[in-house]
C-alpha cells in the first residue's frame, strides 16, 4: 500500500513497464520527476492494483448482501409514522423512516464497506487501466455464488459452476493483460 | 418473486451512472495527492465519488423490489459502458484480449443468473 501512495505524480494510462533498475526509490519520485511527466507504473504496482480490486470485490459482495438485508428491513417501516425520542427533558418527534435508516446496522455497515471499497478502487486506478480493472469487479458475482453455497447452503448446479469458471477465466485474461 | 420493470430500469440507470463514476475516479486517481487541499481541488475525484454514491442510491431503490438473482447480473452491463469510456476518455486500447475477457465475463454472469433462477 505504501508503495502505491509514494508516487503521488500522475500515472499514464498506457504506461509501459519500466526496468526495475531505473525506478526511483520510494519518496524520491516526486522530487526528481517534473510535475507533468508522470512516472510509469511498475509491473509490481500494476499487480498490486489488480489484487486491490480483487479485495474490493470481496468487500463489495459482503456489502451487497448487507444492502439487501437493510433495504428489506426499511420496507417494513410504515410510511409517515413518527417515533418519540427523549433526551432527559427534551422530547422529539422523529420520522420513523429516518430512525430506521440511522439504526439500520446492515445498511450502515454495507454503505461503509462500499465507501472503503471506493477508496481502494481509487488507489488501484492510480496504477492500472480502467478497462482492465473495472470488469474485474465481476469477481464479486463469484464471491456471492460461493457465499450462497457455503453460508446459505444453496444448491451448486451446472449453470453456477459454469458461470463461476467462465468469469474466473475472463478475469484471468484481464489480469494477464493488466500485469504487463 | 417477480421483478418489476421499474427495478430493472433503476438497476440499469445505476450501472450506467456507476460507469461514469468510474471515469471520474480514474481521472481523479491520475493526479492523486493525499492532502486535504489537493483532495478539495480534485474535482474529477469528487465527481467520481458523487456518481458512485448516486449509483448506489439508484441501485438500492432498484433492489427494494425484485429478485437479487435477476437484478444483480444486470450491473455487468456497466462493464461495457466502462470499456467504451476508457477508450474515449483515456485512450486505453481495446485489445482482443480485453474484449474477449469482457465477453467471457458477460457469458459467465448470464450463466450464474440462469443458475440462480
Amino acid at each position: 500500500m505504501s508503495a502505491t501512495l509514494d508516487t503521488s505524480v500522475t500515472t499514464p494510462v498506457n504506461a509501459t513497464p519500466v526496468n526495475t533498475a531505473t525506478s526511483s526509490p520510494p519518496g524520491a519520485t516526486v522530487s526528481t520527476a517534473p510535475p507533468h511527466t508522470p512516472a510509469p507504473s511498475t509491473p509490481e504496482q500494476k499487480r498490486k492494483a489488480l489484487w486491490m480490486v480483487v479485495a474490493f470485490t470481496l468487500m463489495a459482495s459482503v456489502a451487497q448482501v448487507l444492502y439487501k438485508m437493510g433495504a428489506n428491513a426499511l420496507n417494513k417501516v410504515p410510511s409517515g409514522s413518527v417515533v418519540d425520542v427523549a433526551f432527559g427533558s427534551l422530547h422529539f418527534h422523529i420520522s420513523a423512516a429516518l430512525v430506521a435508516v440511522a439504526t439500520n446496522v446492515p445498511m450502515i455497515v454495507g454503505l461503509s464497506l462500499y465507501g472503503m471499497g471506493a477508496v481502494m478502487m481509487v488507489l488501484a486506478l492510480q496504477h492500472g487501466e480502467l478497462s482492465v480493472l473495472y470488469p474485474i469487479i465481476s469477481l464479486s458475482y463469484v464471491w456471492v455464488a460461493i457465499l450462497s453455497v457455503l453460508v446459505f447452503h444453496e444448491h451448486l448446479n451446472v449453470y453456477r459452476i459454469g458461470g463461476i469458471a467462465v468469469i474466473i477465466g475472463g478475469v484471468a485474461v484481464l489480469g494477464r493483460s493488466g500485469s504487463r | 418473486m417477480t421483478t418489476p420493470l421499474s427495478s430493472v430500469a433503476l438497476v440499469n440507470v445505476a450501472s450506467f451512472i456507476g460507469s461514469l463514476g468510474a471515469v471520474g475516479l480514474k481521472g481523479g486517481a491520475k493526479n492523486l495527492k493525499l492532502t486535504i487541499p489537493a483532495l478539495a481541488k480534485n474535482w474529477k475525484l469528487q465527481a467520481g465519488v458523487a456518481g458512485y454514491l448516486l449509483s448506489s442510491v439508484f441501485f438500492m431503490l432498484g433492489l427494494k423490489h425484485g429478485d437479487l438473482s435477476v437484478l444483480y447480473p444486470m450491473v455487468s452491463v456497466g462493464y461495457i459502458w466502462t470499456m467504451l469510456w476508457a477508450k474515449l476518455f483515456f485512450g486505453e486500447p481495446l485489445t482482443q484480449a480485453k474484449c474477449g475477457a469482457l465477453a467471457l465475463i458477460l457469458v459467465g454472469v448470464g450463466l450464474l443468473g440462469l443458475g440462480n433462477s
